[in-house]
C-alpha cells in the first residue's frame, strides 16, 4: 500500500524535463534505438511519428498500470499493476496467456523482457539530462498576500494575488527621478517617464503639451552640438562657400530654426551626386535647382 | 490521423484470478520466481535503457502514475525500448522485402544495402501489425509540381 502524495502538487504534473525537451529528447532516444536495429537514417515525418508513438505507448502503460493499481484501492502502482499493464499490451500474447491461474509476478511478458534485456547491447541515452531536484518544482513559486500576512501597498490589488517581488518600488519608479507615487491614494504612474506635469515644470518649447513627457537632461547642449557638428563636416568636405542644411525634424531651438546666421547660400541635399555636381560648376551660375537642372540636360543633350 | 488500437481496454480483464496466483501456488516455487523476478528488476538497475528515465517520469506523469520506486521507471523504459525495437525490425523487413522483390537488373542491387532509411511507408505497415493506425499524405498540394515526380528524402 503506497503511501499518498503528501501535498497536491506533488503528485501533480511536476515533470523533472521542461515541456519543450520531451519532443527532442524521445526523437533523439528513438534515433538511437533505430539506429541499434539496424537502420543508418530516417525520414523526419518518420523519427517524429515513431517517437510520439514511442511517448503515448509510455503513457498507455502508465495510464493502465495507475488503474490496476486505483481498482485495487491503491494511489501508488506496484510492481504487480505495472506486470499487469505489460500483459494487457501485449497484443501478440505471450507465453502463458492462457492460463487464467497464471501467477503474475512471474509471467511470460516478464520472461520476455528479460531475454530482451539480454539479448539486446546497452545503449545509454546520448547526453545526460539536466534533472530538477524533485522538491523544488513541486511548491509554486510565489506566496499570496494573505499568506504572508501583509497588506498590499495598492488598495486596487486583491489580498489573495501573489506578493510583489522585494524592491518593486525603487524599480518601478526609479531611474534618478522624484517618485510621482501617491500612497494613498494608490495612483501610480504607469509610464517609465514623467510628464511635465508630474513634475511641475513647464515645457521649455511653447507647442509641447504639459502632459507629455518631460525632455531628457541636457537635450539642449545635444541640440545645438548636433547641428553645429553636421554644418562643420559639411563646411570641411565643400567649398566652403554653400552651406548645407538638414532637415533635423520639428523641434525649434527657442523659437529660432536651428540655422547659422551667416550662410550665403541654402541648398536643399538631395543626394551625393548633386553636391559633386553642383562643386563642378562655379557658384554663380546655380541659382537655384530648376537652372542646374536645365544646365544638366543640356550636357546630356 | 493516427490512433492507438489496444491499449484502452478494460482494467478487469486478467485482475481477479491473476492475484490470486502468488497465494495459490506452491511454496518453493513461488519464492524462485520472486527470487527471479528481485533478480531481473535489480539487474534492471545495471541496464541503462535507452531512453533517459527523465523521459519516462514525464511522460508517466502525464498520465497519473506516480511511483517513487526507480525499478518501475526502468521497467517501463525496458519495455518500451523493446516495443521500438520490434516495431524497428518490423519495417527493416519490410524495407528489405521491398528492396529485394524486384530483381531485374544485377547491378543496381549490391549484396550489401547501401542506406536503410526508415520510411513512413514502412513504418505505417509495421505499426499497423502493433495496433496502430498511421497514414501519412503523400504530398502535399501546395504547388503545381507536388508530388509529380518521385524523391527520397532522408535525414
Amino acid at each position: 500500500m503506497g503511501t499518498p502524495a503528501k501535498r497536491p502538487f506533488d503528485a501533480a504534473a511536476a515533470s523533472p524535463i521542461p515541456r519543450r525537451f520531451q519532443a527532442a529528447v524521445s526523437a533523439v532516444s528513438t534515433a538511437q534505438i533505430l539506429r541499434a536495429s539496424g537502420y543508418s537514417a530516417a525520414e523526419a515525418a518518420a523519427l517524429r511519428a515513431l517517437s510520439d508513438v514511442a511517448g503515448r505507448y509510455i503513457e498507455s502503460l502508465g495510464r493502465a498500470a495507475a488503474a490496476f493499481a486505483e481498482a485495487h484501492g491503491r494511489t501508488e502502482p506496484n510492481v504487480a499493476d505495472v506486470v499487469l499493464a505489460l500483459e494487457e499490451h501485449a497484443l501478440d500474447g505471450f507465453p502463458g496467456a492462457s492460463d487464467p491461474a497464471r501467477p503474475v509476478l512471474c509471467s511470460g511478458a516478464l520472461a520476455e523482457l528479460a531475454r530482451f534485456v539480454d539479448a539486446v547491447t546497452e545503449v545509454p541515452f546520448a547526453k545526460p539530462l539536466p534533472r530538477r531536484a524533485p522538491g523544488s518544482g513541486a511548491r509554486k513559486g510565489w506566496e499570496s498576500f494573505a499568506a504572508a500576512e501583509r497588506e498590499p501597498p495598492l488598495r486596487h490589488v486583491p489580498h489573495w494575488l501573489p506578493r510583489f517581488p522585494e524592491g518593486w518600488e525603487e524599480r518601478f519608479h526609479g531611474r534618478g527621478e522624484a517618485t510621482a507615487k501617491d500612497e494613498d491614494t494608490g495612483e501610480v504612474a504607469v509610464k517609465g517617464s514623467e510628464s511635465f506635469a508630474a513634475a511641475h515644470r513647464e515645457p521649455q518649447l511653447r507647442h509641447d503639451p504639459h502632459w507629455r513627457p518631460r525632455f531628457a537632461e541636457g537635450w539642449e547642449e545635444r541640440l545645438r552640438l548636433r547641428g553645429r557638428d553636421e554644418t562643420a563636416a559639411k563646411d570641411e568636405e565643400d567649398t566652403g562657400e554653400v552651406v548645407t542644411v538638414m532637415a533635423n525634424g520639428n523641434l525649434v531651438e527657442n523659437g529660432r530654426s536651428s540655422v547659422p546666421e551667416n550662410r550665403e547660400k541654402v541648398l536643399f541635399r538631395l543626394g551625393d551626386k548633386w553636391r559633386r555636381r553642383r562643386q563642378a560648376l562655379p557658384p554663380e551660375k546655380c541659382g537655384g535647382a530648376l537652372e542646374l537642372f536645365v544646365k544638366r540636360t543640356e550636357k546630356l543633350v | 490521423m493516427m490512433s492507438g488500437g489496444g491499449g484502452g481496454g478494460g482494467p478487469g480483464g486478467g485482475m481477479g484470478p491473476g492475484m490470486g496466483g502468488p497465494v495459490g501456488g506452491g511454496g518453493d516455487g513461488r519464492h524462485d520466481d520472486e527470487a527471479a523476478l528481485t533478480e531481473f528488476l535489480s539487474s534492471l538497475m545495471d541496464y541503462t535503457p535507452t531512453i533517459p528515465d527523465e523521459l519516462v517520469e514525464h511522460y508517466l506523469g502525464r498520465s497519473g502514475f506516480h511511483c517513487p520506486d526507480l525499478r518501475l521507471t526502468r521497467l517501463v523504459a525496458v519495455a518500451t525500448q523493446k516495443f521500438l525495437s520490434d516495431i524497428a525490425s518490423d519495417s527493416l523487413q519490410h524495407c528489405k522485402a521491398r528492396v529485394a522483390a524486384p530483381i531485374k537488373d544485377n547491378k543496381s542491387k549490391q549484396p550489401k544495402d547501401r542506406r536503410l532509411v526508415l520510411t513512413m511507408d514502412d513504418l505505417s505497415k509495421a505499426l499497423r501489425e502493433h495496433g496502430v493506425n498511421l497514414k501519412h499524405p503523400e504530398y502535399f498540394a501546395d504547388s503545381p509540381s507536388a508530388g509529380m515526380a518521385p524523391s527520397t528524402r532522408e535525414e
